[in-house]
């Protein structure tokens, strides 16, 4: 993905994203963290099309994906948001088919494409024994990834993810994380998602991109980039980056 | 499901026996069956009076109750808020103004006065869409800019009364003719027909904007359509019945509790409790203190209102607030 001179702000004077260039690599899974306020959730609107942008364009493959018409868009690129309402009746399976929406003639009847589409995206997500139960009986986890199946449902090549783990406890974290992962490994799915945890970030990502006030201030390989300077100039908390035995880095904030 | 089709067969039974009990009883009682010899030629005085004034106020009860029913239905799928009915929304005063026209005005267009109801029912659309457009008509605009127009509009009815012209608002099915009935029947049955299939559009309204934008269905367009029909059920029913409150609003929320609140489901069954609903309401008005006749509107205020604070208590259960 290929993001060039992308200008966005809330109010008329002050400007709120201002990116000259950035590229996302595809088939990898690319995480963008900073401070509150730094512009991550909105970058990721921005990218789904959710916001108009000012200026700017957004290429998928050298496509504008803004000339694209909206169905054409969610066969592309699917959206996750950390906080998501759905009717109380709902279940799993009433879920993921609403993603099936952009590949549908009429809202009645599903092609087996449609089926198959539907049962692997409920698949992929470790949710088949649930598949028929409401979301409202299920657990945080549980429901969060029925939300990502609906996106996985749309069949794309790229999965946006705004914060998914923020109001999960720590097992579902994992338990989300995991299955990201998973989905970028076996069905070589070009991730990009928001997290505010700095070492699921190092945990996870192939690449990072650091935001603040709007600017993207570094990115590349998570090691290289997350340096114990950037994320004291970042965030103001100093930290330690220490090793394990098995050579994996962990970010140890230190109390003043 | 097999709730759900339980539930219709006895909501199906439950609107014949009402509607048979209502071409039977009143201020002339006369038998079905002679009902039945009168439609197929053999008249007699007292089946004629019937056939005339009471038939076509039971077959109004009907396609009126079903039409409210219907609108507040689709626009509480439209605008996500449970307490919408066009009532609130400035349509029904709207349609008001437009018969007020006519009458004060116009008097010789009176037989064209579901037109003009229907026109100033579009006129409140037209606003509230140009005025929430650019919020996609999402649900808290629509309602502030609704309850305005409701102001505005009752408000002008009002003024209007005050001029030597003494208008009346046509409330009621009573003194309803068969021009009446086929007017109605006409331009509703269209309309409860495409509200019926409009099910699955409501459904995907359930789920947040951002999760239908994000799977790209188009939301302004699918609301548009959903309260364009609503619109012009309310509009084409207070034409012809005036305004009737609370219809539009408990009828979808007592079906969702029977049937739950699947709109493929739903729609057909609001249609069905509506007509069943108003015709109650109506042969009751019209009996309970003979030859006196209390309005199918009050008769729904004085049900409505007890059941809707009823309403209120169990919505906050339903609803988790």
């Amino acid at each position: 993905m290929d993001i060039k001179n992308l200008f966005f702000s809330y109010h008329a004077k002050e400007p709120f994203i201002a990116i000259d260039e950035l590229k996302i690599s595809e088939g990898k899974i690319t995480t963008i963290i900073g401070p509150n306020g730094c512009g991550k959730s909105t970058l990721l609107a921005l990218i789904a099309q959710q916001l108009t942008y000012t200026a700017g364009e957004i290429y998928i493959e050298q496509q504008n994906i803004s000339r694209l018409s909206r169905k054409e868009l969610a066969k592309k690129l699917a959206i996750v948001y950390q906080q998501n309402e759905a009717p109380e009746q709902y279940t799993i399976r009433d879920l993921v088919k609403v993603g099936r929406y952009p590949y549908r003639k009429g809202l009645n009847s599903l092609s087996a494409d449609d089926l198959t589409a539907i049962d692997k995206a409920i698949e992929l997500t470790g949710l088949v024994a649930l598949q028929d139960q409401r979301l409202a009986e299920l657990s945080g986890g549980q429901r969060q990834r029925a939300w990502i199946a609906l996106a996985l449902a749309q069949e794309t090549q790229y999965l946006l993810l705004d914060e998914p783990t923020t109001y999960l406890d720590l097992h579902h974290q994992f338990e989300i994380l995991d299955c990201i992962e998973k989905l970028n490994k076996n069905a070589n799915m070009t991730i990009i998602m928001v997290l505010h945890d700095l070492n699921q970030a190092f945990q996870y990502s192939d690449e990072v991109i650091v935001m603040s006030k709007g600017k993207i201030i570094k990115s590349g390989q998570p090691t290289v980039t997350m340096s114990e300077e950037l994320i004291k100039g970042i965030f103001g908390i100093n930290v330690q980056i220490i090793e394990d035995i098995e050579k994996n880095k962990h970010i140890l904030p230190l109390r003043k | 499901m097999k709730k759900i089709w339980i539930s219709y067969i006895i909501m199906v039974i439950v609107l014949l026996i009402i509607i048979y009990a209502s071409v039977i009883v009143g201020s002339i009682d006369i038998k079905f069956i002679d009902l039945v010899r009168g439609i197929f030629g053999h008249m007699n005085g007292q089946v004629t009076v019937v056939y005339n004034l009471r038939l076509p106020r039971v077959l109004i009860a009907i396609f009126a109750g079903a039409s409210l029913a219907l609108a507040g239905a689709l626009l509480q799928a439209a605008i996500k808020n449970p307490l919408a009915d066009p009532g609130i929304i400035g349509i029904t005063s709207a349609a008001m103004l437009g018969n007020v026209v006519v009458i004060n005005f116009l008097p010789h267009l009176f037989f064209y006065s579901p037109v003009f109801a229907f026109a100033g029912g579009m006129l409140a659309f037209g606003i509230l869409y140009l005025v929430t457009k650019k919020y996609d008509m999402s649900p808290v605009f629509v309602l502030l800019v609704g309850i305005a127009l409701n102001a505005i509009f009752t408000a002008v009815i009002k003024v209007s009364g005050v001029t030597a012209i003494h208008f009346t608002e046509s409330t009621g099915l009573s003194m309803k003719t068969w021009d009446d009935a086929n007017l109605l029947l006409l331009f509703s049955t269209i309309g409860i027909i495409i509200a019926v299939c409009l099910g699955p559009l409501c459904n995907m309204l359930g789920l947040s904007d951002r999760t239908i934008t994000s799977v790209g269905f188009p939301v302004g367009k699918a609301r548009w359509i959903i309260i364009v029909v609503a619109v012009y059920l309310a509009s084409i029913s207070t034409a012809i019945v005036g305004s009737i409150a609370f219809i539009g609003l408990l009828v979808p929320h007592i079906s969702r509790m029977i049937v739950g609140a699947d709109y493929k489901v739903l729609l057909p069954f609001v249609a069905l409790f509506g007509a069943a609903l108003l015709l109650v309401a109506d042969t009751l008005g019209r009996t309970v203190v003979q030859p006196f006749e209390i309005t199918a509107s009050v008769i729904m205020s004085l049900i409505g209102g007890p059941f809707l604070i009823l309403l209120i208590r169990k919505f906050g259960k339903i609803y988790g607030h």
